[in-house]
């Protein structure tokens, strides 16, 4: 085993740029795309006319509030550029706050209050204009309460006016933020107000980048059984099956040890949870995609097709496994399709893994059987 | 004159080693839009949720006064929450199990006192648990609970406000009480009805302009760019440094071969999107004329052009090969999030859009959808081919300069 170590050290001295850039690659290429990720899901706006029909208080503090909205980008159109600018998809949609807007309100009246321009491509259309509808609310619904005031007092003596009954809800909602919602999921402890639930999985796309770079890291198994080098193994002490068995657990040990020190970093970095379970499943999963891309690197005796298959495995993989893009809707309608996940354990925390115990049977089956390369 | 017959023998060559690996070729075919068509299925299958089985939440009710039954059992019955949500009432062990279970997707609990401390304007908090294992679930059901109590805060101060206005005007408790639960149900009512504010009007004078068409297009597109991808580097032969030199006596270049590679894989994409398009086109129906044919296969082409230029660069700058295949993925993921085919651009950041526009890839794709969305009879073909040209150009020349150095 130390002739192993010695020889390997050997081999990764010559090519240590390129080993150091895919041991490196998954963990720098991680926090580089969540902060990119981030970065532009924080500044993503959706683009939204108003076209202001009059030119009143009320209306005027109504476009306050919708400018004031971080995730809107208000554009200042006239109706008739409203309904062109909806059409050729240069705005989500427009909403057009109409003549009388304020007269209405404090006639009680809310019906029709905006008119609402959208086509079937305005997708944010429905929660932006579920947003406006609630800003309206709050102050025909102050209306509301003057006018049920104002028939309280109808016998009595004591008038409140509407200004003066509105004011003093409005002053009400303001120092009495009073119904909170927190979220929290489940067997986490702690709940907040405002929690940091993106559909962005760190430790999905480090899987996919990670699946990705073991695989081009075992290009050494092709690239030791060239047909030169296969009659050379005679004459060294292991046959060839322990000889890349052995490589095998070297590069295990190496990546493992990467995989700490990553998940020490998007500890302090990204600060994912650094659990000892954690480590466990790690490790489970570091285990499979070694066992996976040695036992493809075995069927393989080109490079250039061995890192096609690299690439269209792990494209297929990362769309299949829910690391990239959200399969709740898959897998609420098929269950069963979760068994052909190979991230799954890793990803859910679950510590059965079939893929696991299917390659390390098949790598086992390989070591016993088949004479392939012992001749 | 040499170096078209240079690049005339190695499309042959190509043309001969491809139909060695004929088989292949379908492959080759098929593999993108099955990857596509999946990432497709996944996100339609999130955004238009099963009705058969609607995401089921718990509702924990531990004050049990009027008020929240009130509520609850609106909600329970409330259509506004369309067919796919379904609520139940349950206990709080019950919900904690059947999150364990993964029977429900959140749930949300009501907590002691709730209401008394409503009216009398203490502090409420609304706990809303999520399941870890169905994460855009609980998203979505906090979204929905969020713009809920967007409603109840609104009306809990205007019902504040009326109780201290009954008081004021002399009103005895027990009166004052009923009209405050009164004023509760009619604002519960009130907010349900808030969609009357708006009158919503639809934009839809083309037959052509729907999300199908669109994202068809994006598709189509997306397609486009991964058969280019992967038939050009399916091409690709890794020679050894004495064969590149032996070739090199010829008098043939690098660039020769790279040039017939472009060649053969912009010509069989176009005949694979040709295909694809067809068949978009006889499921969705564009509305095409003869000359948006012509302009949309000259757009292709200058695209394609383009696409193929970028990768044959990487190619020539980078040797490693691994390293290659990472810098033309990166590249190709980076220009298709950018040209609006996956996300319409108008919803990136406002930084963002500006770079966009310099991309080919939303250049191409703005176009392509003015044309066959909105009827555009104008095309500016002046962008995309620069930009065809300076990557033709750059490509020339880093390879003929390489050539000089190596030599």
């Amino acid at each position: 085993m130390i002739d192993i170590i010695k020889t390997r050290f050997i081999h990764w001295k010559k090519q240590r740029i390129s080993l150091l850039f895919w041991l490196l690659f998954p963990m720098i290429c991680t926090i580089f795309i969540i902060q990119l990720i981030t970065a532009i899901q924080e500044d993503s706006q959706i683009p939204v006319g108003i076209v202001m029909e009059e030119d009143t208080v009320l209306a005027n503090h109504l476009y306050a509030k919708i400018k004031n909205t971080p995730i809107l980008r208000v554009v200042n159109v006239t109706e008739t550029e409203a309904k062109q600018k909806v059409e050729s998809h240069e705005l989500d949609s427009a909403f057009v706050i109409q003549e009388d807007y304020e007269e209405n309100i404090k006639k009680g009246k809310r019906n029709w209050l905006i008119k609402s321009y959208s086509s079937n491509l305005s997708f944010a259309f429905t929660p932006v204009k579920e947003m406006i509808i609630s800003f309206v609310q709050e102050e025909t619904g102050r209306s509301k309460t003057a006018h049920t005031v104002h028939d309280l007092s109808t016998d009595s003596e004591i008038k409140f006016s509407w200004e003066e009954v509105t004011k003093k809800a409005k002053n009400i909602q303001v120092e009495e933020d009073l119904l909170l919602t927190t979220f929290s999921f489940a067997n986490t402890p702690n709940a907040s107000k405002d929690p940091n639930i993106t559909p962005v999985n760190t430790w999905g796309i480090w899987a996919v980048l990670s699946l990705l770079s073991t695989f081009l890291i075992f290009d050494w198994v092709i690239k030791e059984r060239k047909s030169v080098l296969l009659l050379r193994y005679p004459f060294i002490r292991f046959s060839i099956k322990s000889f890349l068995l052995r490589n095998l657990l070297l590069y295990t040990m190496l990546l493992f040890f990467v995989d700490i020190i990553t998940v020490i970093l998007f500890h302090y970095v990204l600060n994912e949870s650094l659990t000892l379970a954690g480590i466990g499943l790690l490790f489970m999963y570091r285990f499979m995609i070694n066992l996976g891309a040695f036992l493809s690197g075995l069927m393989f005796h080109r490079l250039m097709s061995y890192y096609g298959f690299s690439f269209i495995i792990t494209m297929f993989i990362s769309i299949l496994s829910g690391a990239t893009v959200p399969i709740d809707g898959l897998t609420n309608r098929f269950p069963w399709i979760v068994i052909y996940n190979p991230l799954y354990s890793f990803l859910e925390q679950e510590w059965f893994n079939p893929w696991l115990l299917l390659l390390l049977l098949v790598v086992i089956l390989w070591r016993i059987k088949g004479v392939k390369y012992n001749a | 004159m040499k170096t078209i017959k240079h690049i005339l023998l190695f499309i042959k060559n190509i043309v001969v080693q491809v139909k060695r690996k004929w088989i292949s070729l379908p492959l080759l075919f098929v593999f993108p839009i099955i990857a596509v068509g999946l990432v497709i299925t996944i996100i339609a299958s999130f955004f238009y949720p099963d009705e058969q089985q609607p995401i089921q939440i718990g509702i924990v009710d531990l004050d049990e006064s009027d008020e929240t039954q009130l509520v609850t059992d609106l909600i329970e019955e409330s259509s506004q929450l369309g067919s796919y949500i379904q609520v139940h009432k349950m206990k709080e062990k019950e919900a904690q199990e059947s999150i364990g279970n993964n029977e429900i997707s959140a749930y949300i609990i009501f907590p002691n006192k709730f209401t008394k401390s409503l009216y009398q304007g203490h502090p409420v908090e609304l706990p809303i648990v999520g399941n870890p294992k169905k994460q855009m679930d609980s998203l979505l059901i906090r979204e929905i609970i969020e713009s809920v109590s967007r409603h109840i805060r609104a009306s809990q101060a205007n019902i504040l406000t009326i109780n201290y206005f009954a008081k004021e005007l002399g009103m005895n408790d027990e009166q004052r009480n009923e009209l405050v639960f009164e004023q509760f149900k009619e604002f519960v009512f009130y907010t349900l009805g808030s969609n009357q504010i708006v009158n919503e009007r639809d934009i839809t004078n083309q037959a052509t302009t729907s999300p199908f068409h669109y994202f068809g297009m994006g598709f189509w597109f997306i397609c486009l760019s991964i058969w280019l991808f992967i038939i050009y580097n399916y091409l690709y032969t890794d020679s050894h440094l004495r064969m590149k030199q032996r070739v090199r006596l010829y008098g043939v270049t690098e660039l020769q071969q790279i040039i017939a590679r472009i060649i053969v894989s912009m010509i069989s994409s176009l005949l694979f999107c040709g295909i694809l398009f067809f068949s978009i086109d006889k499921l969705l129906d564009f509305e095409l004329s003869v000359p948006d044919y012509s302009k949309g296969i000259m757009l292709t082409v200058l695209y394609s052009i383009t696409l193929l230029g970028i990768l044959a660069i990487i190619e020539v700058v980078i040797v490693s090969n691994k390293l290659r295949l990472l810098a033309q993925s990166i590249v190709l993921l980076m220009s298709l999030v950018v040209s609006g085919a996956i996300i319409p651009v108008i919803y990136y950041p406002q930084w963002l859009q500006g770079l966009v526009t310099y991309s080919f890839t939303y250049e191409t794709f703005y176009w392509l959808i003015e044309m066959l969305l909105n009827n555009r009879i104008f095309i500016d073909f002046l962008p995309i081919s620069i930009m065809a040209s300076i990557a033709i150009s750059t490509l020339v020349g880093i390879s003929l300069w390489k050539e000089r150095v190596i030599d």
